[in-house]
């Protein structure tokens, strides 16, 4: 597969640069309004994804904020927070079975952080993510929780052997049993002494593992019996022969049941993740054009005095975007309603800082899909009108097209091939950003619908 | 190993296992009855283990499955909480990472006695 791409690039490579002014750009200017932009504080920010603090709770979300935010407004750099307003309001105001009802609220995310500027100024964004709906997330797709949901229980409910819990609750009664057998000085155990030892049996098999620090069956059942024994011993509790006879007995079957535990589960989750793999690539395959809704927001700040109170606005950005089977198709089972997708965006973005060449920008646009979830045919039309920052009140005005194919090579990474041009309907000429006509490429990193 | 002690002239003892932050789980409980429940069944995770009377010196196992088939780890939270009359006798809380894509188990037991 990697040949077939590799060679596929190269062919694409060495036509485009037959084809392509050499003054043009790539296709990213083709297809940048159609990819779905990252509008969160951290990529407005340029802030590392693995520095994120998702607080789970108002407690957390409180003390991550006070580190980086005084009482007086002092902003300090490095505050880098992800909320989901649905898991810490549900919380707190234990409301869960309420807001789990309303789907939509689950999949909002909030983003501020805080970074340093180029000189001792400081910058800050925030960023709103919303997508009330999405048919073609696997993980939301209650079908599919529900299968794995059937996949786990049905681990514990083999036909004609005992679960493990089963195993092990049959085992401890035996434990049990054996403990009722023996006596302190003061008389019987009582229950809070035999629980004291029953723990050394029970539990899950991990950390049954952890405790003997044993990889081994014979180690194990040697460290489990010495720690038993010791136990007894401080517990002031006495064994005859038959009764050590009879502790062999049970520490040689925990170790069995350890044992086989172990494998078997090992065993039970790579089948999970391979069966989970295999349902998702499904789910995709049948689901990739249903209907998604998105709306995002952001917004960059500088303070220059690195405070709250002087924060100047440098740009704010709204995004919203559809994506679906073609109106009229959704439930039809025909090749066309599976194999085609239409998507419509709109962006609009206002740069605040004076540096920048334009006031606003707004695009909108629509493109349509022929494939499938992996590999398509498409066709864009994008229209786009801008204000352009000096003296005069120029606009720019015009509209961008492509025909084209797209595959996709891994998770978010797309191999995009198309001709298509760009034609001014109002304003210079001159600042056409792509040529009005030719045949480009890109592999890029985009999320896409 | 939990030791949860009830009254022995009271009424039923019942257990709630509650499982929060993740949609896909199952667990079996085994006592002198077995009971089972997972996520797909949507039913409340209340079960009644019996009369004080058939409950002493009994044995409780159980293992409680988790599955995560998003993309990102997450921690989920189980408690199992026994009853009495009204009254909680005990709560078994446990904070599990459940890595993306996988399952892990989550396992014990308790020894139920009677008291005056």
């Amino acid at each position: 597969m990697k040949k077939i791409i590799s060679i596929l690039i190269a062919g694409f490579v060495t036509s485009a640069l037959y084809a392509q002014n050499p003054d043009s750009i790539s296709i990213d200017d083709y297809y940048v309004d159609f990819a779905v932009p990252d509008i969160t504080a951290f990529s407005i920010l340029d802030i590392n994804s693995n520095d994120v603090v998702r607080p789970g709770n108002i407690k957390e979300l409180a003390v991550g904020i006070q580190n980086y935010i005084d009482a007086e407004g002092n902003l300090k750099p490095g505050l880098a927070i992800e909320i989901a307003p649905y898991r810490i309001l549900a919380k707190a105001l234990k409301v869960r079975s309420a807001w789990e009802q309303n789907k939509s609220l689950k999949n909002l995310q909030i983003s501020i952080g805080t970074a340093q500027g180029d000189s001792s100024n400081l910058l800050a964004a925030w960023g709103i993510n919303w997508t009330p709906i999405d048919r073609t997330d696997p993980v939301a797709s209650r079908r599919l929780q529900n299968f794995f949901a059937n996949y786990l229980a049905n681990r514990d409910s083999i036909a004609n052997q005992l679960s493990f819990a089963g195993q092990r609750n049959k085992h401890l009664r035996d434990v049990n049993l054996f403990l009722n057998t023996l006596s302190t000085p003061a008389g019987p155990l009582p229950a809070a002494t035999r629980v004291a030892i029953l723990q050394y049996f029970g539990g899950g098999y991990r950390t049954r593992l952890l405790r003997y620090d044993s990889t081994d069956n014979q180690l194990y059942t040697m460290a489990l019996e010495d720690t038993v024994l010791r136990k007894m011993s401080t517990l002031s509790i006495t064994i005859n022969n038959s009764q050590a006879q009879t502790l062999s007995t049970l520490v040689a079957q925990n170790a069995k049941l350890t044992f086989t535990e172990l494998k078997e589960e090992k065993e039970f989750e790579k089948s999970f993740s391979e069966a989970l793999k295999r349902e998702k690539k499904i789910f995709v395959e049948e689901n990739w054009n249903r209907l998604v809704i998105q709306f995002k927001a952001g917004s960059k700040y500088n303070s220059a005095e690195n405070s709250i109170k002087d924060l100047a606005l440098l740009n704010w950005r709204l995004f919203g975007g559809i994506a679906g089977r073609i109106p009229g198709l959704g439930n039809s089972n025909s090749t066309f309603a599976k194999r085609s997708q239409v998507i419509y965006q709109a962006s609009y973005i206002n740069y605040k800082d004076s540096s920048m060449p334009l006031k606003w920008e707004f695009s909108t646009g629509g493109r349509l899909l022929l494939g499938k979830a992996d590999k398509r045919l498409s066709a864009e039309f994008l229209y786009s009108q801008a204000s352009l920052r000096g003296e005069t009140l120029e606009k720019s005005e015009y509209i961008r097209y492509t025909i084209g194919g797209e595959m996709k090579i891994d998770e978010g990474l797309w191999l995009e091939l198309a001709v298509g041009g760009q034609k001014f309907l109002e304003g210079n000429d001159n600042t056409r950003v792509v040529p009005q006509f030719g045949l480009k490429y890109a592999i890029q990193k985009k999320s896409r619908f | 190993m939990e030791l949860v002690q009830f009254n022995k002239n009271g009424g039923p003892v019942s257990i709630d296992i509650d499982i929060e932050d993740t949609n896909v789980w199952s667990y079996i409980y085994v006592s002198d009855l077995t009971f089972t429940n997972k996520s797909s069944t949507g039913n409340p995770s209340q079960h009644t283990l019996g009369l004080p009377v058939n409950l002493d010196d009994d044995i409780n196992s159980w293992d409680i499955r988790l599955g995560n088939i998003g993309t990102n780890n997450v921690t989920v939270t189980v408690t199992i909480t026994w009853k009495q009359d009204g009254q909680v006798l005990n709560v078994w809380t446990r904070q599990v990472n459940v890595p993306a894509g996988a399952a892990t188990k989550i396992s014990d037991d308790a020894l139920l006695d009677a008291t005056n």
